[in-house]
């Protein structure tokens, strides 16, 4: 959606179109999920948050100008809601990056790549694994904005919109992110060789 | 520290596209890359990392946006419900005796943010402030002021600047006799609009945990909702009220002018 399309669905559900506002939901709803999903690390409080950080992006939206980019708006209350939530459940350091299906087990979150060999496929998901619970590892603000970044998409003005910082701080602790996780994992060791001489070699 | 770390912090630069590092920086780095195979490794392990954190996002549950699109219709369901709602005179009489005494006048429905957008606005009802309450809070006007104001839709509600509620130093006796209006004033509206919903008051409130201690002190603001009332507090210049579930002390994350436009927008 370019900006001009979403500015022109954002006037409509102002002007009082609530079906217009389920275009928004449509086009947001899998990065909003998907960055409550990792910062919450669980399937039902994503949905939750999710659901929390749109009713709170509709009711606000009378009050939204169109000054940033709507994303940049909404990802801002998405983040709001995940860390007002993990805060309140006091989960600071290690949350479970594994999905939870209705039963409490756990569920691999994995898309099947089946364009690989089953090595190749094996090794891509015990760095996933290992780097879900790297993420998990990290301080709330840390795996904030590296998600930002990562899933989001968003650029480094736009993460400084969203999180009130300078593009330069916003480098500098994306790098440091990437370098605490890359710690974790050579830790770790759960993660297959040729990415660990990676870091290794990298140290 | 590493030699290599301005190299590095440029590799994570690189990875994101900064539109910030110039050609002769990407050129200078690429070159480093092809004779470091300690920065090489480290570019890999980024990108592999990248890879995995945003490689599969999960498909969000259908129920998602049902549930999303549905509590919004619920809602504008609500608010084209909510009929227009005239105050009378005995409501307004009831609300400025309830100011005068100092009760937090309870608010409902359509009108309630044009009620306490008039009572801002009117600066016959800022200018008694001083008399009988502490010199930052307003304190009523006569009643004949305020049934004026009242009776007046407020033409714009975001004149709401002033402070105009009052410190609450009512007598039992006070609260007993503005009651009986109060309960005229509910049977009046008993066919009239339903009051706000609980959860859109709290979304828009935007709570946040405090540590402040408020003194036992009678709430500034009553807000009918369809699940009772919330009791709102102003206090050096921000709003607090206790979160009804859970009975923790909150601050609103809106100001004292928002909340007015948020009730003025429910009767919309």
């Amino acid at each position: 959606m370019t900006r001009e399309e979403e500015q022109a669905i954002v006037r409509r559900v102002q002007d009082g179109d609530v079906n217009a506002f389920g275009d928004l939901v449509a086009a947001y709803e899998k990065n909003v999920y998907n960055l409550a999903l990792r910062m919450t690390g669980s399937a039902q409080d994503a949905e939750d948050m999710a659901q929390e950080a749109f009713l709170k992006a509709y009711s606000s939206l009378a009050g939204f100008r169109g000054e940033s980019k709507f994303s940049v708006w909404l990802y801002r209350i998405v983040s709001n809601v995940c860390l007002d939530f993990l805060r309140k459940k006091g989960k600071r350091q290690t949350v479970s990056l594994s999905a939870e299906d209705d039963d409490g087990e756990d569920v691999v979150l994995d898309v099947p790549d089946t364009a690989q060999s089953p090595e190749a496929l094996l090794e891509k998901k015990l760095t996933r694994d290992a780097v879900r619970r790297g993420l998990a590892s990290l301080p709330e603000d840390a795996r904030q904005i590296l998600l930002l970044r990562e899933i989001q998409g968003l650029s480094y003005e736009e993460i400084g919109e969203t999180l009130g910082l300078e593009a330069g701080t916003v480098k500098s602790r994306i790098f440091r992110a990437r370098k605490k996780l890359c710690a974790f994992l050579l830790d770790d060791g759960n993660i297959p060789d040729s990415f660990s001489s990676s870091l290794s070699r990298g140290g | 520290m590493n030699p290599h770390e301005h190299y590095r912090e440029l590799i994570s630069r690189l990875l994101d596209e900064d539109t910030a590092l110039t050609g002769e920086e990407q050129a200078a780095l690429r070159a480093h890359l092809a004779e470091c195979a300690e920065c090489a490794a480290v570019y890999e392990a980024f990108a592999a990392l990248s890879d995995a954190i945003g490689g599969d996002l999960a498909e969000p549950p259908a129920r998602l946006r049902e549930n999303v699109m549905g509590e919004i219709r619920r809602e504008e369901i609500r608010r084209k419900n909510r009929r227009s709602f005239r105050w009378t005179g005995l409501v307004a009489v009831a609300a400025a005796l309830a100011l005068l005494i100092g009760v937090a006048p309870r608010l409902r429905g359509r009108n309630a943010g044009a009620q306490l957008a008039s009572y801002a606005a009117d600066s016959t009802f800022a200018k008694e402030a001083a008399d009988s309450a502490p010199a930052e809070k307003a304190a009523a006007p006569s009643s004949a002021e305020s049934v004026k104001a009242l009776e007046a839709p407020a033409a714009d509600a975001g004149a709401a600047g002033e402070s105009f509620v009052v410190e609450n130093s009512a007598a039992a006796v006070a609260a007993e006799s503005s009651s009986d209006y109060a309960m005229a004033v509910d049977a009046e509206e008993s066919d009239e609009a339903p009051a706000p919903s609980m959860a859109a008051l709290l979304a828009f409130l935007d709570g946040r945990d405090c540590a402040v201690q408020l003194e036992a002190e009678a709430p500034d603001y009553m807000i009918e909702t369809d699940e009772g009332a919330l009791a709102l507090t102003l206090a050096g210049g921000k709003l607090y009220y206790a979160d009804p579930s859970s009975g923790a002390l909150r601050e609103a994350g809106v100001g004292e002018a928002e909340l007015l436009r948020f009730l003025q927008n429910q009767g919309e």
